[in-house]
């Protein structure tokens, strides 16, 4: 329930951003260079003096957005080959899955490094890296729980009927196995924020002015001892982030399904 | 056993073996020509490149230049950095003790308080002890590592002055970077042990063994932590292994040298023998971190052997990564 405020929250500063935030996330302003948090300037201002409040508000566009899309597209490549294997069965299954244990067993930041250097910094590069690194789990947990309805009656009862395969997994397979998605969607979102704004922190994501958190994570860093709030609130901003995505994912996982409960994201 | 580890062994080797495919297959997914995203537009002639494509033998068929690749390989021959102009292989040498350094010592920390506030926890269930541990594993698992390295120098190094916030050498050096990196896996770790714990403390035979009248800290550690170490030990091999991938943020944080500052700075420099060399070095030692955890199965609950030698290995169970 705390997680879902705490969602609302975030999401609502994301969306309202411009109206929000007090300046222009990507103004300067000499005359307020490095100045600490007070009044009108809440989080304080970065070097260039820039309102650091307002770019964190900008910057949870960016974050969540791509960090969203970067799920999303996680989500659709996993259930598309998860479906494959686990409808498909045989040697599809065989391949698809050997491929994903393989990767599975790789840290995902280095699976993401690994592809970044295949197509190039950026952030959208970035956050298709991202993607790429977070298909496997979701083919895993896809693949085991259409294991687990291919073998109910009903569907069985639905293909002796004549239902086409197509048919089948549209509305008896699909249908079914939304729950263990959307529990493994929300989790994984937390885990692409982090990795988003790990490879942003790195350099290897959004380019400046880009109010993007991890990259102002890292800017902070160069004023870091004369200016602790450059890097102190983007970052507090991805934490709250996470733990209010991580909250209502386990709320769901719960909710959803218990037998989950332990196969974490 | 020998059964077993004969074949996590093979195992392991066949993923090293499609792991080292997958590497070979980076550099030719580059979109266009690999040669032209390396040097640029501008700075070499069409020979160089020429000579350069010769050389990494570009112009061979694929079959034929996986051959090569991996014949090299076998003979710790990963290639040589364009932008160094060292032997990849020796680069990574100089590079590596830092690196398992801080993963190390890391994974020393995380184990220590990881065990301790998880057993804390499960023994002193649904009390403030136990709340406020949960309260505090959560948020440290939410925190990313590079912001908490940041808020460490803030407070440890600026404000403080305790201990310095950047460079490598010496165990001061080593505090702030293996406690940012530990204090992750230990969070982790501590809700893991706490499941596990409470799991095993509800089962009769722990009943049993206060029954008979043992004191509480010897059913605690040799009936309860015994039987919830399973899982535990798989957890904490795929902590090392994530270390060991924490370590490529940790580095840039503090400034430290490092396998994973090599693989940052070759990723932006598209040094791909590099990335390529350091690449596989992080995938191998995290196949053999975890094929020694397989391993370490039988020595820690004798049950295990024997399902060992019937050849098939009982895992724990529902494990998330």
């Amino acid at each position: 329930m705390a997680g879902l405020v705490l969602l609302a929250v975030v999401a609502a500063s994301a969306l309202f951003a411009p109206w929000l935030s007090p300046d222009d996330p990507i103004r300067v302003s000499t005359e307020r260079s490095l100045k600490p948090p007070s009044a009108p300037t809440w989080f304080g201002a970065d070097d260039l003096g820039r309102d650091v409040f307002s770019r964190v508000l900008f910057g949870a566009r960016l974050s969540i957005g791509y960090g969203l899309l970067a799920t999303l597209l996680s989500a659709a490549g996993g259930v598309i080959l998860g479906l494959l294997a686990g409808y498909g069965g045989g040697w599809i299954d065989g391949a698809i899955m050997r491929v994903a244990d393989l990767l599975l067993a790789l840290p995902r930041i280095l699976l993401a490094l690994a592809v970044v250097s295949v197509i190039g910094t950026g952030l959208m590069n970035v956050s298709l890296a991202v993607a790429i690194s977070g298909i496997p789990s979701f083919v895993r947990i896809v693949r085991a729980s259409v294991l687990q309805v291919r073998a109910l009656a009903f569907v069985e009862a639905a293909r002796s009927l004549g239902a086409s395969d197509a048919r089948l997994v549209r509305r008896h397979i699909l249908p079914n196995v939304v729950a263990p998605i959307l529990v493994m969607t929300t989790l994984g979102l937390g885990a692409s924020i982090f990795s988003l704004s790990s490879l942003g922190f790195l350099g290897l994501g959004a380019q400046p002015p880009s109010p993007e958190w991890g990259a102002m994570v890292s800017r902070g860093r160069d004023n870091l001892r004369l200016a602790w709030w450059l890097s102190t609130f983007p970052g507090l901003a991805i934490a709250v982030t996470i733990l209010a995505v991580n909250l209502v994912g386990d709320g769901l996982r719960d909710l959803m399904d218990p037998r989950l409960r332990k196969a974490g994201a | 056993m020998h059964k077993f580890v004969a074949r996590r062994a093979l195992e392991s080797v066949v993923a090293m073996f499609a792991i080292s495919l997958l590497v070979f297959l980076m550099l030719h997914l580059v979109p266009g020509d690999p040669v032209r995203a390396m040097f640029g537009e501008a700075g070499s002639t069409r020979e160089q490149m020429e000579t350069i494509r010769q050389q990494l033998g570009l112009d061979r068929p694929l079959p034929d230049q996986f051959v090569t690749y991996v014949g090299r390989l076998l003979r710790g021959d990963f290639g040589t950095s364009f932008k160094m102009g060292r032997p990849v292989a020796e680069v990574l040498a100089t590079q590596l003790p830092a690196t398992i350094e801080l993963a190390a010592m890391a994974m020393l920390i995380a184990v220590l308080l990881g065990l301790l506030a998880g057993i804390i926890a499960a023994v002193y269930h649904n009390t403030l002890a136990d709340t406020v541990t949960m309260a505090i594993t959560l948020i440290g698992i939410s925190v990313p590592n590079f912001w908490l390295g940041l808020v460490f120098i803030i407070v440890f190094s600026y404000y403080l002055q305790w201990l310095p916030a950047v460079g490598s050498g010496g165990m001061i050096s080593l505090i702030l970077p293996s406690l940012t990196l530990g204090l992750w896996a230990a969070g982790s770790l501590a809700r893991l042990v706490r499941s596990s714990m409470l799991e095993v403390l509800n089962q009769d035979y722990v009943r049993t063994a206060r029954a008979k009248g043992l004191a509480r800290w010897v059913v605690i550690g040799k009936h309860g932590l015994r039987n919830a170490l399973i899982p535990v030990v798989t957890m904490i091999g795929i902590l090392a292994g994530n270390a060991l991938s924490g370590a490529i943020i940790v580095e840039a944080v503090f400034s430290r040298s490092g396998i994973g500052r090599t693989l940052v700075t070759s990723i932006v420099g598209r040094d791909f023998p590099m990335v390529q060399g350091t690449v596989l070095l992080i995938a191998a030692i995290f196949l053999t971190v975890n094929l020694l955890v397989d391993l370490s199965y039988g020595l820690i609950d004798p049950r295990i052997k024997t399902g060992m030698e019937s050849g098939t290995p009982r895992r724990a169970a529902g494990m998330g990564s």
